[in-house]
């Protein structure tokens, strides 16, 4: 049996269609990329935030680097991290050949295997590991 | 030859005849004689085949009966025999993306490389470690046993290639699962185990294919869903995968060697109709989320102890599809369905189903504490803030019901179960 996740509706739905962008988007502003032709950090963060937001149907302003992949949790600190809603598979069918297609445009073999990020990923793990697979 | 097929009228009746005319001549030869010859002329076979029957001669009458054919099949037979279920292994590690740095040490190259578990082809074990054990009772000889099964998660990285406007991935991760022990078997409990299995999964992941230009933008900034913005969540399924299956296995306990292959596709995201993604109604108050699976698989068994293991499967090929559905209510009440059912196109009888339906209701929330340093009191971090950890919820109730035959075995199941869990 699947385990259920008891924190599941903690945190209000969001609106799948925001029309104001939230303060969170500021801090995807992109930088140029560096000289080696690789994304800037920034570039990779907005990346898989916009690969999310097409996954999920949520609004890529309203994601903030604190959401997790799959169903909202509270984490040992406390902290309640908004989540994407993605099961399992919807994460390694939907989400990693989007993300695979970021590294093989910069050139890197390095892509990502099923089973790579989980429901408790955060979007700041994601973004830290793509960006490690582009040289 | 197999002389204990179990389709034959009276099965246990064929070997006895068997053992009767075998052993005629030595049963119509006075006794003396009759072992004088068995240790002078008979071949490997027969003095084996002699020395099989007067174990199961119990009552030392000359004949084997009915009832000990039977007692000595129960006391012999891998009864507990299940071959795995041939869907797809639980493979992957459920841990952040991040990690460590690549160094050049075996550890390093085997944490990114490689996964040992206790096995991939059941989901509660498959986050176990791999177990090798020796173990010596004191009134009883020892015994060892191996569970180990091994993934080759780089042999090959998903590779791209294009088709039409979609970029398909192609993936392969090697499997290889040994469950070996030397455990003497009682009449209650088969204890003893002898299998393998090679497995080479290869997936086809594919989606919509990004243009450079779409690499850009979706670079550029946070776009998606966004008023005006080109870049919109599909109103249809986005993604899928296709997966082949070959498998080899191995299990000299039970006497089968198989050769199976299967092929499934599975649906990415539709985000409408909560297809892999959780959808809520009624604002927070209901979501549910589903994710089914199609496809077929087929098995050639070389079998040859069916009279043992009645319900090891036979050459099977079989459409397939399986359903599971998560629906919550509210935070703390969930009900989750799997439904599978399975057509063998080799009988036209063989029409199985088979559904798990739960329901499980968390007595009380998790909550969020402080934390208690050594003399009770809140303790704080460095920056004087207080410390806290999330105390997961420690009472469940819930219920299940099962119903149908499920794959490997296809033993009938239909049963009603209630349950209170506690945790602390």
């Amino acid at each position: 049996m699947t385990r259920f996740p008891s924190i599941l509706m903690t945190t209000k739905k969001r609106s799948t269609k925001a029309a104001a962008p939230q303060p969170a988007a500021q801090l995807f502003i992109a930088g140029p990329a560096n000289a080696q032709g690789s994304p800037t950090p920034n570039q990779v963060l907005n990346f898989v935030v916009n690969s999310v937001a097409l996954c999920s149907g949520y609004s890529a302003s309203s994601i903030s680097k604190s959401w997790v992949l799959g169903d909202p949790i509270t984490d040992a600190s406390g902290d309640k991290h908004p989540g994407a809603g993605l099961s399992q598979h919807g994460i390694d069918i939907c989400l990693n050949p989007k993300l695979n297609q970021l590294i093989a445009y910069f050139g890197s073999t390095n892509t990502i295997p099923a089973g790579t990020y989980s429901t408790t990923s955060t979007i700041a793990d994601v973004a830290d590991d793509v960006g490690q697979r582009i040289p | 030859m197999n002389f204990l097929a179990h389709d034959r009228p009276c099965p246990a009746l064929t070997p006895m005849i068997v053992h009767f005319f075998l052993l005629l001549p030595l049963l119509l030869a006075p006794t003396t004689q009759a072992q004088t010859a068995a240790d002078s002329t008979l071949s490997p076979d027969a003095k084996a085949a002699l020395k099989q029957h007067a174990a199961k001669d119990t009552n030392h009458d000359g004949l084997v009966s009915i009832d000990e054919e039977i007692a000595f099949a129960a006391k012999i037979a891998p009864a507990k025999f299940k071959p795995s279920d041939l869907s797809l292994p639980v493979v992957g590690k459920p841990a952040p993306g991040t990690k460590a740095v690549a160094e050049p040490t075996l550890n390093s190259w085997l944490e990114r490389n490689v996964q040992v578990r206790q096995t991939f082809f059941n989901a509660k074990d498959s986050n176990n470690p791999a177990k090798f054990a020796w173990t010596k009772k004191t009134d009883e000889g020892a015994y060892y046993t191996v569970d180990a099964a091994v993934v080759l998660t780089s042999l090959m990285a998903p590779r791209e290639f294009t088709l039409g406007n979609q970029a398909v991935w192609a993936a392969a991760m090697p499997v290889f699962e040994a469950h070996f022990s030397n455990q003497n078997n009682t009449h209650t409990a088969h204890n003893s185990q002898n299998s393998l299995l090679y497995a080479l999964p290869v997936t086809f992941t594919y989606g919509r294919k990004f243009s450079p230009d779409d690499i850009r933008a979706l670079m550029k900034a946070p776009i998606v869903n966004e008023q005006g913005s080109q870049y919109q969540t599909s109103d249809w399924i986005d993604g899928g995968e296709f997966t082949i299956f070959p498998a080899y296995r191995t299990d000299r306990d039970a006497d089968i060697r198989a050769l199976e292959m299967g092929v499934f596709w599975r649906p990415g995201v539709w985000v409408k109709a909560g297809l892999n993604r959780r959808q809520f109604l009624f604002g927070d108050t209901f979501s549910f989320r589903w994710d089914p699976m199609f496809g077929l698989e087929t098995g050639r068994y070389e079998d040859g102890s069916k009279l043992l293991a009645p319900n090891a499967p036979d050459d099977y090929c079989r459409a397939v599809g399986r359903l599971h559905l998560e629906v919550g209510i509210t935070s703390r009440l969930a009900i989750t369905l799997d439904y599978t059912r399975r057509y063998n196109f080799l009988d036209a009888n063989r029409d199985y189903h088979f559904r798990e339906l739960s329901l499980v209701y968390q007595l009380d929330p998790d909550r969020v504490a402080l934390v208690a340093d050594a003399s009770g009191e809140p303790a704080t971090d460095k920056d004087g803030k207080p410390k806290r950890i999330l105390v997961p919820g420690h009472f469940r109730i819930g219920a299940s019901w099962k119903k149908g035959k499920d794959a490997p075995a296809f033993e009938q199941a239909d049963t009603y179960s209630g349950w209170l869990g506690v945790q602390f």
